[in-house]
């Protein structure tokens, strides 16, 4: 058999699916031995992946405890498009099975705030935006001053419990509505968020005005000075906050 | 920006890892060297640093603004026989345009296929058909990244039936098709000479030195089977007497090498990284002062 056409898929064979799989004479040695290599690879791979999930969902494991979260994890390691991630990526869909595998939204969000916390860290270094440039503009140029998220910025509204969790660490999101989780400089830094700063925050998705982003935040509303006090001062949060950047 | 600045030099470097940074920084800045033994560079594996931002690379950059650094890459996969992963590749040139590193490495192996990863360094027969692929990736990469690169000897559990040649044969004619040079893991050679029957240090007088760029020290786990020992490559402790012997048997005969203390699991303290270090340096010293001759005869 040609390696390359044939002798490698083989062995990936034997990896996912047993040593059953595996061509007879492929390598030299007593079966015995062959057996044993292969299990060094087949181990280290599991391994890998197992503690790629362990790392990056370190609260989960310990609210669940490490044989349900293990259980978890060898089952999830098996579904389908998983192992085509690379082990810093492979954990994106983790959440989602969780909720899936009735673990109930509680346990799955845990999971989705540990994700999220990390794409924070992780996401690109950017300058955010800071309050004293906005006071130093005209009325009209504040209106026209466009504002992005900034890439390291969540907010997040999440079951009970991760409030919970979250809120025993940091004052007041225990009764907010989501989770602001901004890395503005060197930290990841966790604060309560209204659903206004949600709003505001998703609307900055894409570039936008402050000028736009009052008159869709505004259109449905009767109390339009009420809301607009109100969006000012969600922008000022979120840019306290290091959620924002100038586009 | 691709190509090296400065050279990786001819000294003691160890694996960088985030446990360590606050004492390994406090050191690199300063102006001088703390004692002999002292890593002279440091080596990641670009694979944390493939995030776009954020603490590691802040620390990366601190770094590289005062060591030379070499990159050990785990995931290009270049003994694949779909090729090697592009998406590793274009992430791995990314950042060495960012960095500038003074070495970039890989290994003999490949680690799954177009559609399926495996965290593991998987082992390439030593033939004909496999070195011709593998050199075709070497090539790819290289000219991808616009420098030459270091392929490692993997440590192996596993010997194919169908090779055709010895490691040191596939190693050397692999440079001599691509350019590449070989970064030489003693600990593999131990792993691998003790795993298949090999002799350990045959397979380290067989590498030709002029092709080394650098070297890798690292400890293994032993497991004992009925059908004899199984080394396994762990990178989880110290490095072993039979390592070390092999290895101040390669710097006397070869001279001093830019030479790792790798460690990735169960990390130590700094400490106990920069014990191994001193212990490598002298060994390196000791060569050094060998008269020029020996190191072609010993």
């Amino acid at each position: 058999m040609q390696w390359l056409d044939g002798g490698q898929s083989a062995m990936m064979q034997a990896l996912d699916h047993g040593p059953a799989h595996l061509p007879q004479g492929l390598f030299t040695g007593s079966p015995e031995r062959v057996l044993a290599g292969m299990k060094v690879h087949a181990n280290t791979i599991s391994h890998a992946r197992l503690v790629a999930l362990e790392d990056t969902f370190q609260r989960t494991r310990q609210f669940i405890g490490h044989e349900s979260f293990n259980a978890h994890s060898r089952l999830f390691i098996q579904q389908p498009g998983v192992t085509g991630a690379a082990l810093a990526d492979i954990g994106a869909r983790f959440p989602a099975f969780l909720l899936e595998a009735g673990e109930g939204a509680n346990v799955a969000d845990l999971a989705r705030f540990e994700w999220c916390w990390l794409q924070s860290y992780h996401a690109a270094d950017a300058v955010p935006l800071e309050l004293a440039s906005l006071t130093a503009l005209a009325p009209e140029a504040l209106l026209d001053q466009a504002l992005v998220r900034h890439p390291a910025a969540y907010a997040e509204s999440f079951a009970s419990l991760v409030h919970d969790l979250i809120g025993a660490e940091v004052p007041s999101v225990a009764e907010s509505y989501a989770v602001l989780i901004a890395r503005p400089h060197a930290d990841v830094l966790i604060s309560p968020a209204s659903a206004l700063m949600a709003d505001v925050l998703a609307a900055a998705e894409k570039p936008i005005t402050i000028g736009n982003l009052i008159a869709r935040q505004t259109e449905t509303h009767d109390d339009e000075a009420a809301q607009v006090d109100a969006i000012m001062q969600a922008l000022a949060a979120l840019i306290n906050a290091g959620a924002l950047m100038a586009a | 920006m691709n190509a090296p600045t400065v050279p990786l030099p001819p000294q003691v470097g160890v694996g960088l890892k985030p446990e360590h940074y606050v004492q390994a920084f406090e050191a690199v800045s300063a102006s001088a060297p703390f004692f002999a033994g002292w890593p002279a560079w440091f080596e990641v594996h670009p694979q944390n640093y493939f995030g776009a931002g954020g603490p590691p690379h802040r620390w990366l950059s601190a770094f590289a603004e005062n060591t030379p650094l070499s990159f050990h890459s785990v995931g290009l996969s270049m003994g694949s026989a779909d090729g090697v992963n592009l998406e590793e590749l274009e992430q791995l040139a990314a950042l060495c345009d960012r960095y500038a590193p003074a070495m970039v490495s890989d290994h003999l192996s490949w680690s799954g296929s177009a559609s399926n990863r495996y965290p593991d360094l998987l082992p390439v027969p030593y033939t004909g058909e496999a070195l011709l692929h593998f050199s075709e990736q070497v090539s790819r990469v290289q000219d991808r990244l616009g420098r030459t690169i270091l392929v490692e000897n993997p440590s192996r559990y596993l010997a194919f039936s169908g090779d055709t040649m010895n490691e040191a044969d596939f190693l050397h004619a692999l440079c001599a098709l691509t350019g590449c040079s070989i970064l030489l893991d003693i600990n593999n050679i131990e792993v691998s000479a003790t795993n298949l029957g090999l002799d350990a240090e045959a397979m380290v007088d067989a590498i030709d030195a002029g092709l080394v760029g650098e070297v890798h020290l690292a400890g293994h786990a032993r497991e004992d089977h009925p059908h004899g020992p199984l080394l396994i490559d762990d990178h989880g402790s110290p490095v072993t007497d039979a390592t070390w012997r092999l290895f101040e048997r390669f710097v006397r005969s070869a001279g001093p090498r830019p030479t790792l203390i790798e460690w990735d699991s169960d990390v130590p303290a700094f400490d106990v990284l920069l014990a191994e270090a001193a212990r490598a340096d002298e060994i390196m010293q000791a060569a050094a002062a060998l008269p020029e001759h020996a190191y072609a005869m010993a």
